[in-house]
């Protein structure tokens, strides 16, 4: 059975369907952005984030006939990207450092006033930059697996089951690394 | 200020609200960037669903090698008679032939039946003592 393209959207447990080839082309449309994302912030690499965002839609491709709705398509998706990342991480343990250095420096270059943009004076506007600043560093500095669970609660805005499904945990497992990575966090900015 | 807006167990909504929107537009791309990017995964599924053309002529190549060593290694024509074989009839020829020579002379005295050894030693018997004596001279 075809999902048209807000069937996809709204896929959740409740109507778990198969997905079949045709369907593939909105899938690709409808989550590369956001699989994309979710590789970029773990990787902190544009290039390896592009490579594995076609890595992740190939697999998806690959085990599509394998895949019966036990979840939704998107925490499907931030699987197979997660475990991706996971075996790039091994694979590429040497590069690690260099990686995350580049990518400070690209933070800092790609800032993005925008979100700024509501805050009134520009005193608070420095503060709130400053404190933004300190989540990122915070960020970098958690594990992989608080790291992998921080982003998809406030980056993505997943529920925990999602995230659970996604990560392949239990959900008390998920609520503690939540807990332990928020309390990082707020260690790090509050310094 | 900032510790006084973080609570136990969240993080501040507006805070929460701002690294989203900043965590997005780091990873905003141009629209040419997420169309090539379709178009690369696309390419790479075609490429996964057929065989590859590469694996494929290499396969070609290998079995092509594969027949031309085996042409040029087999004989064209009926083999020659092998003198390693000649040398090994020789020599069983010449051991069967050492064998009935033996038979046709007799049994070796070591090898002659018991009974024949021991009608042979007690004869040897009365012999010995004479020995004995002429060793002790």
């Amino acid at each position: 059975m075809s999902l048209s393209l807000p069937a996809l959207a709204t896929q959740t447990q409740e109507c778990p369907r198969a997905i079949i080839a045709e369907d593939f082309e909105e899938i690709v449309c409808l989550y590369q952005r956001k699989v994309y994302r979710v590789l970029l912030l773990l990787l902190k690499d544009p290039e390896d984030a592009d490579n594995l965002t076609q890595e992740c839609f190939l697999r998806a491709y690959t085990s599509m006939k394998s895949f019966r709705g036990e979840c939704n398509v998107q925490t499907w998706l931030i699987r197979i990207a997660v475990n991706l990342v996971r075996d790039h991480a091994r694979n590429r343990r040497t590069g690690f450092w260099k990686r995350l250095l580049r990518f400070e420096d690209q933070c800092a270059a790609d800032i993005d006033p925008e979100p700024l943009a509501i805050v009134a004076s520009p005193e608070r506007g420095l503060l709130a930059r400053e404190e933004l600043d300190a989540v990122w560093r915070a960020v970098g500095s958690l594990s992989a697996r608080q790291k992998e669970v921080f982003i998809l609660r406030f980056a993505e805005e997943m529920e925990l089951k999602e995230i659970a499904e996604a990560l392949d945990l239990r959900i008390g497992t998920v609520k503690t690394q939540l807990f332990r990575a928020l309390n990082h966090v707020r260690e790090q900015v509050r310094r | 200020m900032m510790a006084e807006r973080f609570g136990n167990d969240e993080l501040p909504a507006d805070l929460a609200a701002r690294w989203r929107a900043d965590a997005i537009s780091k990873s905003d791309r141009p629209e040419e960037f997420w169309v090539g990017q379709r178009m690369r995964i696309r390419g790479r599924v075609q490429r996964n669903a057929s065989p590859s053309p590469r694996s494929l002529r290499f396969a070609i190549a290998s079995a092509a090698l594969i027949f031309l060593a085996v042409f040029l290694i087999a004989p064209a024509g009926p083999l020659p008679p092998e003198p390693a074989q000649h040398a090994v009839f020789d020599a069983d020829q010449q051991l069967l032939l050492a064998v009935e020579h033996a038979l046709a002379v007799g049994t070796p005295e070591a090898l002659e039946p018991v009974t024949l050894l021991e009608a042979s030693s007690n004869s040897d018997v009365e012999t010995i003592p004479q020995k004995e004596h002429h060793h002790e001279n």
